[in-house]
């Protein structure tokens, strides 16, 4: 995990992709079109606007920014990043010129399609924004930098003949590994390789988005909800006899028997409404754990061999109980995922019940911060009692 | 929500479910890939293929589409295909796999589930077939065990609008020499016609498939049912022993023969010795990739079914304990701030 002391990264300034800079105190920027991921598949459509890409610091906080460049000073997207905690990548999936901006604290990704005019210039600029976002890059990942020769070598095949121009592109979809209405032609060569470890990532995320994709509600009453953890694959149009009104809902009830089976049993059948996850920008807005228990955020639990060993039995019996384990565990899309669900289940009290299961009061379970406050203050008084009473759990 | 009404969860349209799922329906030596190419050189890598299954997206009133429809009548026609309806939409990713496993039984070993399903239901026309498959409890326990915590979320039961992302699962397969399309809406079977090698035919029907949508539509998804790699790549590896040793033998007899033919032969043997050699180590690679492989799958199920809710709890004890809790959860709060409200940049 990055931590401030390496924010002092040397900056190139103005080493724009085209060389003049159009922001002022930008320390670099590129033309690039955003994209957009397509519900919970892994593809991504393109947005056909014309935009730049810049990073500058502000209030000594680097901020990564996207605007449409019809737009004047409007800036859509604006994100304050920790230097050395993104890093931006070619897709290697996509034949075009792709590129993720990649969070090592967090599952977020950006994607853009370079509008550069010179598609030489692709990898030196990639490395131009890495120095100035603080990715140590050759240090750290040397597979992705294979990925990334590989990906450069792919390029110059292909040349940028299968770039996505914003006016084809806007009208379809593209994946992320093929550009199939402009690879009309060429198929049956459907998709690219897929021997990068970036490659298992994505298939390995694919339809496991905590949420993404939307569904108009239907019958009174109903929520507009977000789907979670579903499956494109089997996502298929349910025939009207099938339809139950009232769905799942029964099995929310506070009755729920069965400890922390119960709880599973429960998240099996919460459902996420639209937006969630996308608290607005406000004090107080839900915080959801997926951003607590960031992989480097656990870093100092995982790294403590008396914490792992107390946090093996609370794996699944059938993997192995390693170190290398945990640190997959809490990468993996089903955490995330799981962690996604718990929040919302606890944002909406529905948790209340069951978290005395876990020895906390009932209220513990009204929210997000109330769970992670209240297991803080059981550890206290746990501390606190310590000597006469060994009775917790360790 | 018990499985006694009849639910079928959702399950991923994942190459390790899917071929765990094939595993514990007692099918022997089968596993599925994803596909990432179309083109025939790229399957019969792969080889032996049984079939294919591609998801696409479905659009309400897109179909049918116009290849010639075989009759509706008897599941069990003349072609020798095994057609089934689809009747519940949950278990369609299961009902494609079997569509593929089922007209195979002369390559596959099915085991006892799936080859007493076969039987019994052979003589059933294609809709009591559809509908013989969602009352299987054997097949919908094995289907369900891939219940995921959170999985029954997605079982919203209302019909699909326009608006929907509506996909569905087509199976492609080779019977007696033509190649089917398996489409479970459909009244029948699809015959694409006589084919000496379905597999350079099937990716121009798939092609054509992708084709009809690629206006409003890319997203597709191809996965092949093919034989246990590692079990061919160790057969392939023990011929190549057998070949190696029948070498080696050679090249001492040759070396005991001191004519220049002979040694000039023995040279030619010890170059196809080394070639064999560097082959052999590329299987054994092979091997390895697929053991790994497989452990990812283990992996990766096993978390699919996990309940992570001690493990939560205990994390967060952790990181209290190491007071860093008070911090992330500031990191947090920052983050839901800065967070766009976007879909797309969550994953």
């Amino acid at each position: 995990m990055a931590t401030p002391l390496f924010s002092q990264q040397p900056r190139r300034g103005g080493a724009g992709g085209h060389g003049r800079r159009t922001v002022p105190g930008s320390l670099v920027e590129f033309r690039a079109g955003r994209l957009f991921r397509d519900g919970q598949t892994n593809w991504v459509r393109p947005d056909p606007r014309q935009g730049l890409c810049y990073a500058k610091e502000d209030d000594d906080l680097l901020r990564f920014c996207w605007k449409d460049r019809q737009a004047g000073s409007h800036v859509e997207e604006e994100l304050i990043v920790l230097p050395g905690d993104v890093y931006l990548e070619k897709v290697r999936q996509s034949s075009g010129r792709v590129y993720v901006l990649r969070f090592r604290s967090s599952s977020q990704r950006l994607f853009f399609w370079m509008q550069e005019p010179d598609a030489d210039g692709d990898r030196a600029l990639v490395r131009r924004v890495n120095a100035v976002l603080g990715d140590g890059g050759d240090d750290e990942d040397d597979d992705d930098d294979e990925d990334d020769d590989d990906g450069d070598m792919g390029d110059d095949v292909d040349g940028e003949a299968r770039g996505v121009g914003p006016g084809r592109a806007s009208a379809s979809t593209m994946s992320l590994y093929h550009d199939a209405e402009e690879g009309g032609e060429d198929l049956p060569l459907l998709l690219g390789r897929r021997d990068s470890r970036e490659g298992e990532v994505l298939s390995r995320h694919r339809e496991q988005s905590a949420l993404a994709q939307e569904h108009p509600a239907i019958g009174e009453g109903a929520l507009r909800s977000a789907q979670v953890g579903g499956v494109p694959g089997t996502n298929l149009m349910r025939r009207p006899s099938q339809q139950r009104p009232g769905g799942d809902v029964q099995a929310l009830g506070p009755a729920q028997p069965g400890g922390l089976g119960g709880l599973r049993q429960l998240l099996s059948s919460i459902r996420l409404p639209e937006g969630y996850g996308h608290p607005p920008a406000a004090d107080g807005a839900p915080i959801n754990l997926t951003d607590v228990l960031t992989p480097g955020n656990l870093r100092a639990v995982l790294d403590d061999p008396r914490m792992r060993a107390s946090l093996f039995p609370a794996l699944p019996d059938d993997i192995p109980h390693t170190q290398a384990s945990l640190d997959e565990l809490v990468r993996s899309p089903q955490f995330v995922q799981s962690l996604n669900s718990l929040s919302y289940v606890l944002e909406t009290g529905q948790m209340a019940p069951l978290v005395t299961q876990l020895g906390l009061d009932p209220e513990a379970g009204t929210s997000v911060r109330a769970f992670l406050r209240a297991i803080e203050r059981q550890l206290e008084q746990e501390k606190a009692g310590g000597d006469d009473d060994d009775t917790h759990m360790e | 929500m018990g499985s006694e009404n009849g639910n079928w969860c959702l399950i991923e349209s994942d190459p390790g479910v899917f071929t765990e799922l094939i595993q514990n329906m007692g099918v022997k030596d089968v596993q599925v890939e994803e596909l990432y190419s179309l083109d025939a050189e790229s399957l019969r890598a792969m080889a032996p293929v049984y079939g294919l299954i591609f998801l696409f997206k479905w659009q309400p009133g897109a179909e049918p589409h116009s290849a010639s429809s075989a009759s509706s009548g008897s599941g069990s026609d003349s072609s020798g295909v095994y057609f089934a309806r689809q009747i519940i939409q949950n278990a369609c990713a299961t009902q494609a796999i079997l569509a593929v496993l089922l007209n195979q039984a002369g390559s596959i070993e099915l085991g006892e589930t799936l080859g007493g399903f076969r039987e019994f239901s052979m003589d059933l026309p294609p809709d009591m077939r559809g509908l013989a498959m969602t009352n299987s409890d054997r097949i919908r326990d094995v289907h369900n065990s891939f219940v995921r915590p959170e999985s029954f979320i997605s079982e919203e039961r209302r019909a699909a609008t326009k608006d929907d992302d509506v996909f569905h699962f087509v199976s492609y397969v080779p019977v007696a020499g033509r190649l089917y399309e398996l489409d479970g809406l459909q009244d029948g079977p699809i015959d694409h016609g006589a084919t000496d090698d379905w597999l350079e035919a099937v990716g121009g029907v798939i092609q054509k498939r992708m084709a009809e949508y690629s206006q409003s539509e890319i997203r597709f998804n191809l996965m092949a049912v093919i034989g246990d790699r590692r079990k061919i790549l160790s057969d392939r590896i023990s011929a190549m022993d057998a070949d190696i040793s029948r070498l080696m033998e050679r090249l001492q007899a040759l070396r005991l023969d001191s004519r220049a033919e002979s040694l000039e032969e023995a040279t030619r043997v010890e170059t196809q010795l080394g070639q064999l050699s560097t082959e052999r180590a590329g299987l054994e690679h092979m091997v390895e990739q697929e053991n790994d492989k497989f452990a990812r799958y283990r992996f990766d199920n096993a978390l699919r079914k996990h309940n992570f809710i001690p493990l939560v709890y205990r994390l967060v004890r952790g990181m209290a304990e190491k007071g860093a809790l008070q911090a992330a959860i500031q990191q947090a709060e920052e983050a839901a701030k800065t967070r766009p409200r976007r879909e797309a940049v969550l994953d």
